[in-house]
């Protein structure tokens, strides 16, 4: 089971899409910026819609099969179209 | 199947406790890339042996194999979404084959990441939400959008600008940032399949200080959808946007750019969305 360090990592990684590019100097926040960034902000998957995070994929089907027989556990394969991991799909 | 079981503790803790869990895309690149002919050949192998054995088998299918990577059991879509149906159905076959509990095989980590892009690139993340609640609401999609250097640095203006400086995004790179800007529909591949009739960007400087410059971004998007790829339909996405993009004109570098969705429609039902670039340090930290 994921622990709750790996949650709050993926739930961080969310969050720091706010972030910016490095660099020395910033302009202050005005209005237009506070209310982008609000909008921003309240559209971004939630903790809840990231559950899927959560399970331990493997990245595939052969690396998989080699990790079962090194595990000796079972390998659960889902197949399906477009892009699950995004939602578009 | 991520709205309802795989987004269930007990099935994720099944998952992590008892499998080796992947899932292949017929047609997607996954976080992992492209899928490789050796990987294609292996999932057509386990598709036919499951028919062969008479396992059941489907595109959009659960399939387990024995740790020995033998066809052993499956589950159709169909009853994979009831509720505990897919639960009940990991936990007896871990008890079948007497599996014991353990931890993920690999650790969890994010699945939505960009695809490959290099150091000189900008790489956008886009959210899109739409406004009604079926089955197509339950999570929102996501989009990676990589511009190169040539790219988007013709988001920049040509010369030195004052306050109240404004310029066009050009046309091509105007598109390529909107044209995922839709809610979540069905799709079976990520070829774009939209007609843009309008996908325009003006960038307006609205504050400069300290070698640092501020401009507003407002966008508007006529573009053409079909709900479902290969239907001849023009399910229509009408946008209005609106946004900034902090930029030091000295070094030509791109601090932050948003850009969200004030009013849009798709198929005459409010959606939103919002594109945001991704800073490099987000970037390493997906990598990992």
């Amino acid at each position: 089971m994921p622990t709750t360090q790996q949650v709050a990592a993926c739930v961080a990684l969310t969050m720091t899409f706010g972030g910016v590019l490095a660099a020395d100097s910033f302009l202050k926040d005005d209005a237009l910026v506070t209310s982008v960034e609000k909008t921003v902000h309240e559209l971004q998957p939630s903790r809840s819609e990231k559950r899927f995070d959560l399970v331990g994929w493997v990245p595939d089907i052969l690396t998989a099969e080699k990790l079962a027989r090194q595990a000796q556990r079972p390998v659960f394969l889902f197949t399906y179209d477009g892009s699950i991991n995004t939602g578009r799909c | 199947m991520r709205a309802g079981p795989l987004s269930n503790m007990n099935v994720i803790n099944a998952l992590n406790r008892y499998f080796v869990p992947v899932y292949v895309s017929h047609q997607d690149p996954g976080p992992a890339g492209p899928v490789t002919a050796a990987q294609a050949a292996e999932v057509h192998r386990i598709y036919v042996d499951f028919i062969r054995k008479k396992l059941g088998s489907g595109t959009v299918h659960v399939y387990i194999l024995k740790p020995d990577g033998s066809s052993f059991r499956g589950m159709d879509i169909g009853p994979a979404v009831q509720p505990g149906k897919l639960e009940a159905f990991l936990t007896g076959i871990a008890q079948e084959l007497g599996t014991t509990a353990g931890p993920p095989v690999v650790k969890p980590h994010p699945q939505s990441v960009p695809g490959p892009h290099g150091p000189n690139d900008l790489v956008f993340h886009l959210v899109a939400r739409g406004g009604s609640h079926n089955s197509w609401g339950h999570f929102p999609s996501e989009n990676w959008i990589v511009l190169s250097r040539q790219e988007w640095m013709s988001l920049l203006p040509r010369g030195a600008v004052a306050v109240g400086a404004s310029w066009e995004v050009d046309p091509a790179v105007a598109h390529k940032l909107l044209t995922r800007f839709y809610p979540q529909t069905e799709e079976v591949n990520n070829k774009d399949r939209n007609r843009i009739d309008l996908a325009s960007l003006r960038m307006t400087v609205v504050k400069s200080a300290n070698g640092v410059t501020r401009a507003r971004i407002e966008g508007n998007l006529r573009m053409k959808h079909s709900f479902y790829p290969g239907k001849d339909q023009e399910n229509d996405v009408q946008a209005t946007l609106t946004g900034f993009m902090d930029f030091e004109p000295a070094t030509h570098r791109i601090q932050r750019l948003r850009l969200v969705t004030q009013k849009a429609t798709y198929m005459n039902d409010e959606f939103s969305a919002a594109l945001t670039s991704v800073s490099s340090e987000t970037l390493s930290a997906l990598a990992q």
